[in-house]
C-alpha cells in the first residue's frame, strides 16, 4: 500500500471543485426495498435535468444536466409511518423542516408523522452535495412530486376500496374522503398488505403555492427540542465503545515535506503512532494523552518560501493560469465592441477592487469518527458532500465505495467550508492502525489553517457612460475569486468580461456566495462611482440601466421601504448606500445606513434593509432567519475579516486574532419578502449576502467622501483626514 | 492522575483525570455530557459556557482541578424533566438558532444573565452576551428570545429560572431516593468506597445523593 499516495489524495487541491458524479447507477430492486422498509407504498423520484447551475462543478459544463438518478424516495409503511430518504444534509439551513413541510403539504400528513433520513450513503440515494442554494429549487420540488405521487396512489387505492370514481376523492389528514358519500378510508387501512412501487410522473399534480396550508407557513424547527436541551449529537459529539482520540502532527508550513521523524517517545506513552508518507498522527485513550503524544514527536520539515498577504494582489495578477476555469462559468464573455465605445463615452472610469481571503469559521470545527469492521469502513462526519467523502475514503484506502458508509449527523454549520473529508481520512487512517474506532476533532487553529479559504481576488473594471446616464461600455476582469455572478444584469451594449484563473497561494474553495460577493462588490461599487460621475441619484442611475423586471422590483421596493427618497443627507458622519443583484436564481437589493465617527475612526453599520425575491416562499420565518444571517455573516467579510498569511503559515489562526461579527456589531435588520407565488421557489442561503458589502462601501462614501475599494473595508477603522 | 469529585446537574461524579485537564474535556470525554461544545479553546466564543455556582464560566478555560465542590450546571441540567427552562422555551419559539451549535452556550449565558438581572434592557443583553459567537448570525433572534424568557420568568415570579441548580439538586435527590437515576458511562469510574458519590446503576448507593 502506497502511503504517500494516500496522503496526497487527502490534500489534493482540486478536491473541493465538486466534480463528483454518480459513481454508479442505483439499481432499484423492489424486493430489496420492501425487505428493508417493510410493506407499504414506495415512491421514487428520478431526477430529470433541471434548469440553473451549481456554483461550480462538472455538471454545468454538460449543459446543466445532472445524472439521471433516483434522487429521493419516500416510503409509507403499513403502520402509516412516512419516511423520506434524501442525500441532502442539514447544517443550519433548516431544510429538515422545510423539506418536511413540502412532504406534509402534498401527502396531507402532519409534519410530526414524517421522518427525514438525510445524508447517509447507505440509506439515502446518491446526491452530489448540499451547496449552491440547490435544495429548495431541486430537492424541495422533487419531494413535493414524490409526496404528490404517493397521495395519488393512495387515492387510487381508495377508489377501488370505496368503489367510487377517483375524481370524487380528496386526501386530507391521512384519510381519503369521498366528497359525495362522505365516506372515508384512512391511509393505514389502504396500505394493509400492499407492496406498491410508483415512480414520479413528469406532470405530477402539485398543490399550487396559493393554496398551501403547511408549506408557506413557519412551523418551529422539527427537532428544535434536541438542540435547546443539548441532546443532539453533532459529528464531534459522536462516541463509540472503545473509541480513542486522534491528533495529527501538522507540518510547519503549507506544502512542507517530512525530512525526519522520531516517534519513539510518543510510542512509549502508550499511543498508537502512524507514520505514513507525510502523514504523522497518533491515537490515544483521551485527547489529553493524544496531545501529549503528538507533542512528544520530534520532526523535521522542509518548506519552500511562500508569498504573504502583503503582496497578495500583485501576486494574483502575476500568476494567472490562462485557459483554466475552476468555477465553471466560462472564461470570457464578449458583446459588441468595447474599445470604441469606451473611446466615444462622455465619461470613462477605470478602477480596481479587491477582496481578501476569508475563513468560514464554522463554530463546529471539522470532526469525524471512523470505525473499521474488517475491510468495511463507517465514518460519521460533518460534510456537505457525504457521497464525495465516501469517494475520497474509497480512493485513499483503495477499497470499493460499497465498503464505505458515510453518515452526516446534523452539523454545526459549514457555509461552503465542509466539502472535503480531511478529518474522515485522518480518523480512518488512525482507526485502522489502532484497531478500534477513532475520533478526530480539529482545533480552531487547525480549522483556520488546514481547511480552505474563500478565494481572494482582484477586479479591474473599465466603463464608459453617456452624460445622460446610459452605460455604453463595460470591461471587467476578475483575477482568481471566481466567475459566479460575473455577468451583468445591467443592459450594456458593449461588454468584455474575463475571468482569470490564478495559481492561488492558499488552498481555496467554496464559500457561501463565493465569487458572487466579490463580483457584486466590484460591480455595485463601480455603479455608485458612475452615478456620481454623471451626477445622478444612484437608485435612479441603476433603474435607468436595468430592464429585468424582478430585479427592478426589489430595488424599487427596498428603496421605498428604506425611505431612500426621504433620507437626511445633512447629518454629518451619516451615509446611505445600496447594492444588489441576481445570484443563485434569486434577486436581492440591500440598502444600508452607516455612521462614521471621524474622531475615533469607528464605522458602525446602523441599519440594513433587504428586499429579496426567491419565488414562492416555503417558510417565511426561516427565510427571514437566512436573510438576517447572510447580512450578519456578510458584515464580517465586508468590514473586518481577512486571513493574514506569511511563508506558508496563517498568522491569525485564532478567534482572538480573527474578528467575526458579534452581538454588538449587528445593525437594525429589516427584511422584505417579495413572495412571488406565481414563480418557483429557489434557494436563499447565499443570494441575500451579495448586496451588503457594496451597500456599506457606498454608504461610507456618502458619509465621508472616502471611496473604499477593498474588502474588508475597515479592518482597522477609517482614517478620515 | 487522581480522582476528582464534581457536582454536576445535581449528580456527584468521580473522575480520574489530571487536575490540569479542562472542565470542557472532562464533561465531554469523561462524562459524555456533550451538550457543552468546543468552539475555540481560548474563551472567545462562549460555546463551552457552563454555570459554576450560578455564574457563566468558559469551561475550556477552567481547569477541572480548581472547581472543587462548586455546583456545575450544563445545558443538560436546566430543564426540569420534560419541562423546559423558560430560556429554552423562548429559543425554540423565537427560532433563535440555525445550526444551533452555539445554542447551549447562548442559553446557559442567558440563564446567568437573567439570574443577575431579571429585566435586562436590550443594550444590557448585548453587553452581557457579546462574548458568545453565533456564526450563523442569529443574534437579533437571540436578543428577542432572552427578552421573551425574561417576561415569561417575570410572569412566573422568577421561580423556575432563578435557582435552577438548587432546585434541580432537590428534585434529583427525590428522584435518586426513588432509584430512578439515569446511568452514565462515566459512573463506572466512580470510587466504590465513597458514599458521597452516586452510582446511578445501583439504587441502594443513591442514598447519599446531593450531599
Amino acid at each position: 500500500m502506497s502511503a504517500k499516495k494516500n496522503v496526497q489524495v487527502a490534500w489534493e487541491p482540486e478536491r473541493y471543485e465538486l466534480s463528483a458524479e454518480a459513481p454508479y447507477r442505483f439499481d432499484l430492486d423492489r424486493r430489496e426495498f420492501f425487505k428493508f422498509l417493510g410493506a407499504g407504498v414506495l415512491v421514487v423520484s428520478v431526477l430529470a435535468p433541471v434548469p440553473g447551475a451549481q456554483e461550480s462543478g462538472a455538471a454545468r459544463r454538460r449543459g446543466d444536466s445532472l445524472p439521471k438518478e433516483i434522487n429521493a424516495w419516500l416510503h409509507i409503511g403499513e403502520d402509516g409511518k412516512v419516511t423520506v430518504y434524501t442525500g441532502k444534509v442539514e447544517m443550519g439551513q433548516n431544510i429538515r423542516t422545510s423539506l418536511t413541510q413540502a412532504v406534509s403539504e402534498e401527502l396531507r400528513v402532519p409534519m410530526g408523522k414524517i421522518e427525514m433520513v438525510m445524508g447517509d450513503t447507505q440509506l439515502t440515494p446518491f446526491d452530489m452535495g448540499t451547496f449552491g442554494s440547490r435544495t429548495t429549487p431541486t430537492m424541495n420540488l422533487q419531494l413535493r412530486k414524490v409526496a404528490a405521487a404517493a397521495r395519488e396512489t393512495l387515492i387510487s387505492l381508495a377508489a377501488t376500496q370505496l368503489g367510487t370514481d377517483r375524481k370524487n376523492l380528496v386526501a386530507d389528514a391521512r384519510k381519503v374522503r369521498d366528497l359525495e358519500s362522505k365516506r372515508f378510508v384512512d391511509y393505514v387501512t389502504l396500505l394493509k398488505g400492499q407492496q406498491l412501487t410508483q415512480s414520479v410522473a413528469a406532470d405530477e399534480a402539485l398543490i399550487p403555492a396559493a393554496n398551501w396550508k403547511v408549506a408557506g407557513q413557519s412551523p418551529l424547527k422539527v427537532d428544535g427540542r434536541e438542540f435547546v436541551t443539548g441532546a443532539h449529537r453533532y459529528p464531534s459529539d459522536q462516541k463509540l465503545p472503545e473509541m480513542w482520540y486522534g491528533q495529527v502532527l501538522r507540518p510547519t508550513a503549507f506544502d512542507a515535506t517530512l525530512q525526519s521523524v522520531d516517534t519513539q517517545k510518543a510510542e512509549s506513552m502508550g499511543a498508537t503512532v502512524v507514520r505514513d508518507g507525510n502523514f504523522v498522527g497518533v491515537a490515544a485513550p483521551s485527547t489529553e494523552q493524544a496531545r501529549a503524544a503528538v507533542e512528544a514527536i520530534h520532526a523535521e520539515w522542509k518548506a519552500e518560501p511562500q508569498p504573504s498577504n502583503k503582496e497578495l494582489f500583485d501576486y494574483l495578477r502575476k500568476n494567472t493560469e490562462e485557459g483554466k476555469d475552476p468555477t465553471g462559468d466560462g472564461d470570457r464573455y464578449d458583446l459588441g465592441a468595447v474599445d470604441p465605445a469606451i473611446a466615444a463615452a462622455d465619461h470613462k472610469l477605470q478602477q480596481t477592487y479587491t477582496v481578501s481571503y476569508i475563513a468560514h469559521v464554522p463554530l463546529e470545527p471539522r470532526a469525524a469518527v471512523a470505525k473499521w469492521d474488517g475491510d468495511h469502513l463507517t465514518v460519521w462526519t460533518g460534510t456537505q458532500r457525504p457521497f464525495g467523502v465516501r469517494g475520497q475514503l474509497a480512493e485513499a484506502f483503495r477499497i470499493p465505495e460499497e465498503q464505505v458508509r458515510v453518515l452526516m449527523p446534523d452539523t454545526g454549520s459549514a457555509y461552503g467550508g465542509k466539502h472535503t473529508g480531511e478529518t474522515a481520512i485522518e480518523a480512518a487512517r488512525l482507526a485502522r492502525a489502532a484497531k478500534r474506532p477513532v475520533k478526530v476533532v480539529w482545533t480552531r487553529e487547525e480549522e483556520f489553517t488546514w481547511a480552505y479559504f474563500r478565494p481572494a481576488g482582484v477586479m479591474d473594471v473599465m466603463s464608459g457612460v453617456r452624460a445622460d446616464g446610459t452605460i455604453t461600455a463595460w470591461e471587467f476582469h476578475n483575477y482568481n475569486s471566481g466567475s459566479a455572478g460575473i455577468r451583468n444584469y445591467y443592459e450594456i451594449p458593449n461588454q468584455r468580461i474575463v475571468f482569470h484563473a490564478v495559481k492561488s497561494p492558499l488552498r481555496q474553495g467554496s464559500y457561501r456566495a463565493l465569487a458572487a460577493t466579490a463580483n457584486h462588490f466590484a460591480r455595485e461599487s463601480h455603479m455608485d462611482e458612475l452615478a456620481h460621475a454623471v451626477k445622478m441619484d444612484p437608485l435612479e442611475f441603476r433603474l435607468k440601466n436595468l430592464k429585468d423586471e424582478r430585479l427592478r422590483a426589489v430595488f424599487e421596493t427596498a428603496g421605498k421601504k428604506f425611505g431612500w427618497g426621504k433620507r437626511d443627507k445633512t447629518l454629518p458622519g451619516w451615509g446611505f448606500g445600496m447594492g444588489g443583484g441576481y445570484e443563485k436564481l434569486g434577486y436581492i437589493a440591500t440598502f444600508a445606513e452607516v455612521h462614521v465617527d471621524r474622531k475615533s475612526g469607528e464605522v458602525k453599520v446602523a441599519r440594513v434593509l433587504s428586499a429579496f425575491d426567491c419565488g414562492a416562499v416555503v417558510n417565511p420565518d426561516n427565510l427571514k432567519n437566512q436573510i438576517e444571517g447572510s447580512n450578519v455573516q456578510g458584515l464580517g467579510g465586508a468590514l473586518f475579516e481577512a486571513i493574514q498569511f506569511e511563508n506558508g503559515k496563517i498568522v491569525n489562526a485564532r478567534l482572538s486574532e480573527y474578528r467575526v461579527p458579534r452581538f454588538s456589531d449587528v445593525p437594525a435588520l429589516e427584511t422584505v419578502l417579495m413572495d412571488r407565488k406565481d414563480t418557483p421557489s429557489v434557494g436563499a442561503g447565499e443570494c441575500p449576502m451579495v448586496g451588503l458589502a457594496p451597500a456599506i462601501a457606498n454608504a461610507i462614501f456618502d458619509a465621508v467622501g472616502v471611496r473604499l475599494r477593498g474588502l474588508p473595508l475597515v479592518p482597522d477603522g477609517l482614517k478620515v483626514s | 492522575m487522581s480522582t476528582i469529585h464534581l457536582a454536576i446537574n445535581g449528580h456527584r461524579y468521580g473522575v480520574d483525570a489530571d487536575p490540569q485537564t479542562t472542565l470542557l474535556t472532562v464533561l465531554r470525554e469523561h462524562l459524555d455530557l456533550t451538550g457543552t461544545k468546543y468552539g475555540c479553546g481560548e474563551g472567545q466564543c462562549g460555546a463551552c459556557t457552563v454555570l459554576i455556582d450560578g455564574k457563566a464560566q468558559r469551561s475550556c478555560m477552567t481547569k477541572v482541578g480548581v472547581v472543587g465542590t462548586k455546583q456545575i450546571t450544563t445545558i443538560e441540567g436546566i430543564a426540569h424533566g420534560e419541562q423546559l427552562h423558560p430560556v429554552q422555551e423562548a429559543f425554540l419559539e423565537v427560532g433563535a438558532m440555525q445550526c444551533a451549535y452555539c445554542t447551549s452556550g447562548m442559553i446557559i449565558s442567558a440563564v446567568a444573565l437573567l439570574k443577575k438581572n431579571p429585566t435586562p434592557q436590550e443594550n444590557e443583553i448585548i453587553d452581557f452576551m457579546d462574548g458568545n459567537v453565533c456564526r450563523c448570525g442569529t443574534y437579533p433572534r437571540i436578543v428577542s428570545a432572552i427578552q421573551k424568557a425574561a417576561k415569561a420568568m417575570g410572569a412566573r415570579g422568577a421561580l423556575d429560572g432563578s435557582e435552577p441548580n438548587a432546585q434541580l439538586l432537590r428534585r434529583q435527590e427525590r428522584d435518586a431516593s426513588r432509584g430512578s437515576l439515569r446511568s452514565f458511562a462515566a459512573q463506572k469510574r466512580l470510587a466504590q468506597d465513597d458514599n458521597d458519590v452516586l452510582t446511578g446503576s445501583s439504587a441502594s448507593a443513591a442514598k447519599g445523593a446531593g450531599r
